[in-house]
């Protein structure tokens, strides 16, 4: 028994040392019998050296340079204790089994760090549901035969590890690193420009707009012979005031107001319109006899047939209120 | 690769250095009339709808384009022809649409060839 535990400490004080022999470590591993060569590969030499120092710490309560001299005085210590009080050699089986907890918890995260540095490690069955990505991701649309890759989990915006076809694992990875290049150079604008062009907007806004909300391409021409609609009515006044004011003028210009009216173009009841407002007022200024007043009536009346004849516009039911008005 | 620098230093020159919507993605009405040809003539497609299959089919031509440009670089060649992208298309997996675009891609050099041999007559 008392050889046995000298052996172990001979261990330890290796381990403080630094150096590590097969012939001393395998002993000490297959005491505890629990997947030797497992732990042996995934531990190293570092990580019991750091487990057993805070030990050592909370034995002695001491800073860190000072622990250093202590475990030198805690090896020597622990060989002179051993011969004399046996209560030590269980303080340091639990310091043991600590270590083989902590053993055993690095082993579980080794798959983990093994997927994360392989990258190209092939798995035939797809334990995840399969979830389609908007961005980037181009799924097979056929089954393939060698199998699927899947994808880092860091690069991935979802907390699930996505499978895609092998063939395109490296292109997917390539084009992945050229979009966040981009992004990080700040060259791409992830917000959408409605226009692409400052004058061309502010000439679509100005351009005027019908019910609904789209341009007016017919209506245009609409309003264009309004306007030569109202030069005519200007040139019709200018040559009326010019004139003198005669029976035989005021009989021609009713022969004209029938032949405007016999039309059924846009612009002549305009046209007719602005003749007869402009004789009726040019007759209440002038106040000529019962034949002038007799005149004055036939046109109305002759306004009135016409009317009826055609689909009345705004522009002449306006002419006709005005008519109406100067007569009270 | 060729055509990557030249695009960036136009962009350096123009934005300095920032791409442009115009550049990076398909114009959205084109996008829009190729979706409209498989649909029936009443059916209206959103502007959302658009929006997304621009992005989807601008990230495709990125992607397949790459695969033919890493070819290009690893044999040390400048120029992407149409037999890289049709390899491209084969090397990612989209076999059925790299058979029909090889024939599309023999047509259209059949045709180019005989443009070429007969001149247009200049009357």
């Amino acid at each position: 028994m008392q050889t046995v535990y000298l052996k172990e400490h001979e261990g330890n004080a290796h381990n403080f040392v630094g150096t590590l022999s097969s012939a001393a470590s395998a002993p000490w591993w297959s005491a505890f019998g629990s997947q030797s060569v497992h732990q042996g590969e995934s531990c190293g030499q570092v990580k019991p050296f750091s487990l057993e120092l805070p030990n050592c710490i909370d034995q002695l309560a001491a800073t860190k340079p000072l622990a250093r001299g202590a475990d030198q005085v805690l090896g020597k210590g622990h060989i002179t204790q051993f011969t004399i009080f046996p209560d030590d050699c269980k303080m340091s089986d639990d310091a043991q089994k600590l270590q083989t907890t902590m053993s055993l918890q690095s082993s579980l995260t080794d798959p983990q760090s093994r997927f994360e540095i392989g990258f190209s490690l092939p798995t035939i069955c797809a334990k995840y549901p399969y979830t389609d990505q908007f961005y980037g991701l181009f799924s097979a649309y056929a089954p393939q035969i060698s199998g699927r890759i899947m994808l880092p989990l860091n690069m991935t915006s979802d907390d699930e590890p996505i499978y895609v076809n092998a063939k395109q694992y490296h292109g997917i990875i390539r084009r992945r690193q050229s979009r966040a290049k981009a992004v990080l150079d700040h060259k791409l604008t992830k917000r959408r420009k409605p226009y692409m062009h400052e004058s061309r907007h502010l000439h679509a806004m100005r351009r005027p707009r019908g019910c609904g909300g789209r341009f007016l391409n017919t209506k245009n021409s609409v309003d264009g012979n309004g306007k030569i609609g109202n030069e005519v009515h200007k040139t019709v006044g200018e040559q009326l005031q010019s004139s003198g004011s005669q029976s035989s003028e005021f009989l021609q210009s009713e022969v004209g107001t029938f032949n405007s009216s016999k039309e059924t173009n846009g612009s002549s009841p305009n046209i007719s319109g602005s003749e007869v407002t402009s004789m009726y007022s040019r007759g209440g200024l002038d106040s000529f006899s019962l034949n002038h007043l007799g005149s004055a009536v036939h046109s109305f009346a002759d306004m009135i047939d016409g009317g009826r004849g055609m689909i009345i516009p705004t522009k002449w039911v306006a002419a006709a209120g005005n008519c109406c008005n100067l007569k009270v | 690769m060729m055509d990557n620098v030249g695009g960036s230093s136009s962009n350096i020159a123009e934005n300095s250095g920032i791409i442009r919507e115009q550049d990076r993605l398909l114009p959205i009405a084109n996008v829009g009339k190729i979706m409209k040809q498989i649909l029936p003539p009443n059916a209206k497609i959103s502007k959302e709808s658009k929006e997304t299959m621009q992005e989807c089919v601008s990230e495709f031509i990125s992607f397949v384009t790459s695969e033919a440009s890493e070819k290009c670089r690893k044999e040390r060649r400048k120029t992407v022809n149409g037999d890289d992208i049709c390899w491209a298309l084969g090397s990612l997996g989209f076999d059925d649409y790299a058979e029909p675009l090889r024939r599309y891609l023999q047509r259209y050099r059949e045709q180019e060839l005989d443009r070429a041999n007969n001149p247009p007559k200049r009357g």
